[in-house]
């Protein structure tokens, strides 16, 4: 469904307009309902004292008593009185929860069944040993060459002058090729120019996510012995490589257990390691300092912005770049394959610790609320650093670019936006959708990635699909997903920028930046 | 005097009715376009609506109440 209020090219889930927050509004209607119900029963149990008190005084008055049990009619009916009215407010509260749990059961929809059959299959494949993921993979291979056969020869059909050619150039028409559905889907594989159809590049990330949780219990099936597979295999997975990964650093590496977090000393004389800079007025500018952080020469460098306003009140924005490293090894550096396993497996890591210590370092009180804000890995670790420190640190509000966050759990009361890009596969790599609540909004926009990036003819495919890829997880785009989400009227989006200006301001407060370098060593 | 107490009970009548009132009208405000939950969100203004002539008829009764009651306590009276 396309809300008049989002823009082009963008999708919004969750937040205080999303389903979970309706649902809830339906719940506490139909709780209303139940009370006004009650109200109404006890009013109709107050109108029949009343009519059975003035009975008894009736002898002395008989003409007001006749009044009263002409007045008391309407309200003790039993067709249109108080008790009816109760009923009416009953049915109401059932159909209002009804509503809700259909709606709710809707929401869980058949993409969780999809899931539970690819893990019970993958689990399955798996655990039959090496020859069936084998098999499997053969099976998989055979049937795309199969369908790619039957497409390839279904559009050459077309060309003849036969029935089922005819039948097919039909089908494959332009007008129903800009179908919804199964049918567009159909005659955009037959129909169009050239013998192969439109877009048979990549797996969307969508298709990723999906099938990720599948790919995952094959995994942990194939390893020697019985594991139970959990609720989430992709995070149990994670945790599996990052046993595998930390054995591989024994034995062929340096383990680095201890964690240094520092200042980064600036070049700006008299001003220690604190920088001037402007103040950050809406989450484009957030995600600019956090580019800015991530261009600053060494990996692990996390950003603290104290912001201070013309009425003496103090915030702070704390910007957290992304995987700087593919070293799965432990590395000095902290921003790693490593820690990525780590966030996704729900193990301690380097760079959610780094960040709360430079927290901790900045001086940042308990009362003075913060932004936390990450980029890919860094969203991942500013969403574990608020559910750490909700209880030590006022978080404001998380904000996240590009970030695999639909497993990690956000303490209630904490607005966050996740930014995501249709063709960013990122996001997808936990195997798990973004819940829908009433705190956590998600902005998915197609960039459109297939039509800017044709490359010419020079490019290999190889080379595009590399583009793609790149630009969709790019900071620099989700930047311009941010200046566009700002302008949004969504009623999730404003509620989350309500929440953000309370840390913001209006762009007027004086900024002092300090930056922090966390490095890892052997202890 | 237990006469007395039908008038707070027909003063109780006003009250509850009142206070279902603020809860329908509270309730009623249920943004959702979904089919399902419109329909229900209609029904329960609806009954909001059918309310107003109950609390009209509960305020006519109150004053019945204590006219018969000031009547009474005249008759009664030595």
């Amino acid at each position: 469904m396309t809300d008049p209020d989002e823009g082009p090219g963008l999708r919004v889930i969750g937040g205080a307009g999303g389903t979970r927050a309706r649902i809830e509004t339906l719940t506490a209607a139909a709780a209303r309902a139940e009370r006004a119900a009650e109200h109404l029963d006890a009013a109709a149990a107050h109108a029949r004292r009343a009519a059975a008190l003035v009975e008894e005084s009736a002898p002395w008055s008989p003409v007001t008593a006749a009044n009263v049990r002409s007045a008391a009619a309407p309200l003790l009916s039993g067709w249109g009185g108080l008790g009816a009215r109760a009923d009416d407010a009953r049915v109401v509260a059932v159909g209002l929860r009804g509503a809700a749990e259909v709606y709710s059961q809707a929401d869980r929809d058949a993409t969780a069944a999809l899931r539970a059959g690819f893990i019970v299959l993958g689990h399955r494949i798996g655990e039959a040993g090496p020859y069936a993921v084998l098999f499997a993979g053969w099976l998989t291979s055979a049937g795309l060459l199969t369908a790619g056969r039957v497409v390839v020869g279904a559009r050459l059909l077309r060309y003849t002058p036969t029935i089922p050619g005819l039948l097919i150039r039909v089908l494959g028409s332009e007008r129903l090729r800009e179908a919804d559905g199964a049918l567009g889907w159909l005659a955009g594989t037959v129909g169009g120019p050239g013998l192969l159809p439109d877009g048979p590049g990549l797996p969307s990330p969508r298709a990723v996510e999906l099938a990720l949780p599948g790919l995952a219990a094959m995994l942990i099936g194939l390893l020697p012995g019985r594991f139970r597979i959990g609720a989430d295999p992709v995070q149990q997975a994670a945790v599996i490589l990052r046993s595998g990964a930390a054995v591989a650093t024994a034995l062929f590496g340096t383990p680095r257990t201890g964690l240094m977090v520092a200042p980064v000393v600036a070049a700006v004389p008299g001003r220690g390691g604190a920088q001037p800079s402007s103040a950050p007025r809406d989450i484009a500018d957030v995600l600019r300092e956090v580019d800015r952080v991530a261009d600053s020469g060494a990996p692990g460098v996390i950003g603290v912005q104290r912001l201070d306003h013309p009425d003496g009140s103090r915030t702070w924005v704390v910007a957290v770049p992304g995987t700087e490293s593919a070293s799965l090894l432990d590395a000095p550096a902290t921003t790693d394959m490593a820690t990525n396993l780590e966030l996704i497996g729900g193990l301690d890591d380097d760079v959610s610790a780094a960040v709360v210590q430079a927290m901790l370092q900045a001086g940042i009180g308990p009362d003075e609320p913060v932004l936390l804000a990450g980029h890919s890995q860094g969203g991942m670790a500013v969403m574990r650093v608020a559910a750490q420190v909700s209880e030590t640190f006022t978080v404001g509000a998380v904000l996240t670019a590009g970030s695999p966050v639909g497993g990690m759990a956000l303490p209630d009361g904490i607005p966050a936006l996740h930014l995501e890009h249709l063709s960013d596969y990122a996001p997808a790599l936990d195997g798990l959708p973004n819940p829908d609540t009433v705190d956590r909004t998600t902005v998915t926009r197609d960039i459109g990635v297939g039509a800017a990036v044709g490359g010419g003819a020079s490019q290999s495919f190889l080379e595009v699909i590399t583009s793609q890829v790149s630009r969709s997880h790019s900071l620099t785009e989700y930047i311009r997903t941010a200046e566009q989400v700002a302008l949004l009227r969504d009623r999730s989006v404003q509620s989350y920028a309500e929440a953000v200006a309370s840390v913001l301001g209006d762009g007027t407060a004086e900024v002092t930046e300090q930056r922090y370098v966390a490095v890892r060593v052997p202890e | 005097m237990t006469w007395m107490d039908a008038e707070r009970s027909s003063g109780a009548v006003v009250d509850r009715i009142a206070n279902a009132r603020r809860e329908l009208l509270a309730g009623g405000q249920v943004d959702w376009t979904g089919p399902a939950a419109a329909a229900y969100a209609a029904m329960l203004r609806d009954t909001l609506g059918r309310m107003t002539g109950l609390r009209h008829a509960a305020e006519g009764a109150r004053s019945a109440v204590h006219r018969h009651i000031v009547a009474v306590d005249a008759v009664r009276a030595p």
